[in-house]
């Protein structure tokens, strides 16, 4: 068979998102975001930014659900880098209470409108959100 | 009918005689024979995107999938996995990137969903794990960022850093 030199960046916007949806959200934006002007504008776009869980969800020996923050260098990278970068697209995140702070104070986020907020202290939240005016607060599991 | 073949010809001009049912695992193809009634065995169904070498790679691999049952509907919230690529998959998948690549289109423009599943689930591992600089270097990716952008990225974030 003939050799081709058809390359990744060759392939149409449309394929290259099928690839990058088999990544894992934060894999796809914390890669992809410095490899080129293409697939950073690709990785930047809503589809992939506009509802980030910036978190590490597990599960304890009984299957129940743990929220862990990310590791400390991809942690850093999002909010050094990354959320700097992309702050305008993100709608609504998902956050642990012991990362969220730094998270939330990293950037702007012009168009949040939703946090998903997990393992949270109910004094925290109580501190946080009494006498706050919020659109819709649904209920919260506190784990 | 079982064993009703038809032709596929090439963007080289080569014709591959093909069972209708394996030819069908193409969106594009079965559109193309319910559209346009093309369903006798001399008519000829040109494939101009798809070379000979390529299109030969895709039959085999919709004969070895005839009978597979139809690939399921993509759900957004369904965490992907990419590790479930079969070994006959896999080997049928050790080409080099140009072939891979060249298989990604043809499924894309055959619309042959298992086939850009798989190849698409082939790229994607071969790029977990591995650094913007890697990722350059494994596909032979130019950064076309200048000096000045990437300098205007490190400004952005100074604030940041600062705190």
């Amino acid at each position: 068979m003939e050799r081709s030199l058809l390359g990744l960046n060759d392939l149409p916007d449309k394929v290259l998102i099928i690839i990058l949806k088999n990544l894992s959200q934060l894999e796809a934006i914390s890669t992809f975001i410095d490899v080129n002007k293409r697939l950073k504008t690709i990785v930047c776009d809503s589809i992939f930014t506009d509802r980030l869980t910036l978190m590490r969800c597990l599960s304890d020996k009984f299957c129940r659900p743990i929220f862990d923050p990310l590791l400390d260098p991809m942690l850093d990278r999002f909010c050094l880098q990354i959320l700097p970068e992309i702050h305008r697209h993100i709608k609504w995140l998902n956050l642990e209470s012991s990362s969220m702070e730094r998270i939330l104070g990293a950037t702007n986020y012009p168009n949040l409108y939703g946090l998903g907020l997990y393992n949270m202290d109910t004094e925290i939240a109580r501190s946080l959100f009494t006498g706050k005016i919020f659109s819709l607060i649904l209920p919260t599991l506190d784990l | 009918m079982a064993g009703h073949k038809i032709k596929l010809q090439s963007s080289d001009g080569d014709t591959f005689d093909v069972e209708v049912e394996i030819a069908k695992q193409s969106a594009t193809i079965k559109t193309m024979l319910e559209d346009l009634g093309m369903d006798e065995e001399e008519d000829v169904i040109p494939l101009p995107n798809v070379n000979s070498a390529i299109l030969k790679k895709v039959i085999q691999w919709a004969t070895h999938h005839k009978d597979d049952p139809p690939p399921p509907e993509d759900d957004e919230n369904r965490e992907k996995n990419t590790n479930d690529i079969s070994s006959w998959d896999q080997d049928f998948l050790k080409v080099d990137q140009g072939t891979l690549f060249e298989l990604i289109l043809a499924a894309n423009y055959l619309d042959i969903k298992g086939l850009l599943d798989v190849t698409c689930k082939t790229v994607a591992n071969m790029i977990k794990g591995k650094t913007p600089e890697e990722i350059r270097r494994t596909f032979n990716i130019k950064n076309d960022f200048t000096p000045q952008e990437e300098e205007q990225i490190k400004k952005e974030n100074e604030w940041c850093e600062e705190k």
